[in-house]
């Protein structure tokens, strides 16, 4: 139905999303900014992938 | 929704931050909730409290925005009355009245990820975000039909399943 989907596994983290808070923010924050023209679109959210998100 | 009346009623929006008369590009944020609960979503929990830093920082972020957080009618989805999807589909038609023609990102958690995925074919909406949403195979995907869609899920997430994202998040494609 779509080709834009991105879907991220954040690896060490559960549902309250605590132990690496600083990276769901940024996943967000850059996918929003990106969406709406304010920043570039990340190539994870320009290609259609699954991707895990380990640890900086 | 007919009936609503802005202020405290709910569902409503909640601003954060300074609200912008002109916004460039709209964000609702959709918090957790219970499979099954008609309490009141008037009290701020702490699925609330989850998302707000997530709210605030999109607002620090992109000043241009203007970003909201969604209020309940009750704390949960209640099957197939869909609550918090319902709610969410009120509030972007009142986002539509308040500022037509601007593009609407949404963002949910859990309960909250389930309902804006869900309601993602509302007019307006270009793009969602659905952080740990809590599906269980029965969600539809055709709404997303020319839609950007960002699902994320912790890896040792024991509320909601993974797997279930992963599905979802496959299934979409053409």
């Amino acid at each position: 139905m779509t080709d834009r989907v991105a879907r991220f596994e954040v690896l060490g983290d559960g549902h309250s999303m605590l132990r690496r808070s600083g990276d769901w923010a940024s996943l967000v924050r850059r996918f929003v900014l990106g969406e709406i023209g304010t920043n570039p679109r990340t190539p994870t959210s320009r290609t259609p992938c699954d991707h895990r998100h380990p640890p900086d | 929704m007919s009936g609503h009346v802005p202020g405290r009623a709910l569902p409503r929006l909640e601003p954060v931050g300074r609200r912008r008369p002109d916004p460039a590009a709209l964000v609702l944020v959709a918090h957790g909730g219970r499979a099954g609960s008609r309490e009141s979503g008037e009290r701020r929990r702490l699925t609330y409290w989850r998302m707000l830093p997530f709210a605030k920082d999109l607002r620090r972020a992109g000043p241009e925005l203007g970003v909201f957080m969604l209020r309940y009618r009750h704390r949960g989805w209640n099957g197939a009355d869909r609550d918090a999807q319902r709610d969410v589909e009120a509030m972007l038609a009142e986002l539509r009245r308040r500022h037509p023609g601007v593009p609407i990102v949404l963002v949910g958690n859990s309960m909250g990820g389930r309902a804006v995925l869900r309601a993602a074919g509302a007019d307006g909406v270009v793009s969602v975000c659905a952080l740990a949403p809590r599906l269980d195979g029965s969600d539809p995907v055709a709404q997303l039909a020319g839609r950007s869609v960002l699902i994320a899920h912790g890896d040792q997430d024991r509320w909601t399943d993974p797997r279930q994202s992963l599905a979802y998040a496959v299934a979409p494609r053409p």
